[in-house]
């Protein structure tokens, strides 16, 4: 556990350093500021405006980001040859792939806690802060550290570039993925493509269940035993993709 | 042609409050359905599915793991 948190420092601390982090954090932190200029609306839609547009600011940056960073940080140390170093030591492939894993999910979550910090501030001046946005934030965090899990499970066994884009598609598809293609598996009429789509269909992560921007926009209850399986939903996902990973790194010539 | 000129944005503000009576009463409408259907069966549903499927992924890995384990052991005591 040790050996994985020194990698994941070391990792998180070339990640911060990454223009791609700092542009865009401050991209959104810059939506979300400009988002309290919304004076056209009455109060009560003003800040439902506001919920709206901060949360989908907060979900794009963090899928953004984790997608650039999880979907490179691998393969970089892999083309640049300083792997070798470290796989010299007593340190399993195992353990590095964890460590970029983590390192590049704590830097998304720096990133994101800032701009969460900043939304809070706005709420709170608006008196409109409510424990709702904790559980949509939270769950935000969760859908970050599924798709940063699918970008370094995918990161093992493909290039820098096809890894952040397979990582970008499955992670819109994952989005709208109870919108539009549930409809579309059950219109298939033949048994084998059948079969294929809903292969297709269940391998891919649900990240719409990860969305609670609704109870915290309108200010309603969710059920605790809902929240608690889509928690355990996300644990297990991050799971199987890094066991998926780790295999694939495993086995994967250097 | 002053009359008819008032008439007309008479006409015009009446059609106008009334149509902002209709969107507002409609807007509550709505807020009400939402309030009142918001549950999600379907994701639940879901959820539960792709969690059967994990979790059967998950175990699969781990015992393949336990068994290629033995398996080197025994190699390395052989």
């Amino acid at each position: 556990m040790h050996r994985i948190m020194v990698l994941a420092k070391a990792t998180m601390l070339e990640n911060a350093r990454k223009q791609v982090f700092h542009v865009v954090t401050l991209i959104t932190l810059t939506i979300v500021c400009a988002s309290t200029m919304l004076s056209f609306f009455t109060l009560g839609v003003q800040v439902k405006m506001l919920k709206d547009l901060c949360m989908t600011s907060l979900l794009f940056c963090g899928g953004l980001l984790a997608v650039a960073l999880a979907s490179t940080s691998l393969p970089n140390e892999i083309e640049n040859k300083t792997c070798y170093p470290i796989l010299a030591r007593p340190i399993r492939r195992t353990e590095l792939l964890l460590g970029k894993y983590l390192g590049s999910l704590i830097t998304v979550y720096l990133g994101l806690a800032a701009i969460s910090i900043v939304f809070a501030a706005l709420l709170a001046a608006k008196q409109a802060l409510d424990s709702n946005l904790i559980i949509s934030v939270g769950f935000i965090f969760l859908e970050v550290a599924v798709i940063a899990a699918v970008s370094t499970c995918l990161s093992t066994f493909t290039t820098p570039a096809i890894a952040a884009m397979l990582s970008f598609i499955i992670y819109v598809a994952g989005t709208i993925k109870m919108g539009y293609f549930k409809p579309l598996v059950d219109q298939v009429t033949n048994p084998a493509a059948g079969l294929l789509a809903r292969i297709a269909y269940h391998m891919l992560p649900n990240l719409e269940s990860f969305n609670f921007k609704d109870a915290l926009v309108h200010n309603l209850n969710v059920p605790s035993s809902y929240l608690v399986q889509v928690a355990i939903y996300g644990v297990l996902y991050c799971a199987l993709m890094l066991t998926i990973g780790s295999y694939a790194f495993s086995r994967r010539e250097l | 042609m002053r009359t008819a000129l008032l008439t007309a944005v008479f006409a015009i503000s009446e059609a106008g409050q009334a149509l902002g009576d209709h969107l507002g009463h409609h807007h509550d409408h709505d807020e009400a359905l939402l309030t009142h259907h918001w549950s999600m069966p379907s994701y639940t549903h879901e959820i539960r599915l792709q969690l059967a499927i994990i979790a059967a992924a998950l175990a699969a890995a781990g015992l393949w793991s336990a068994v290629s384990s033995i398996r080197r052991k025994k190699k390395c005591e052989g």
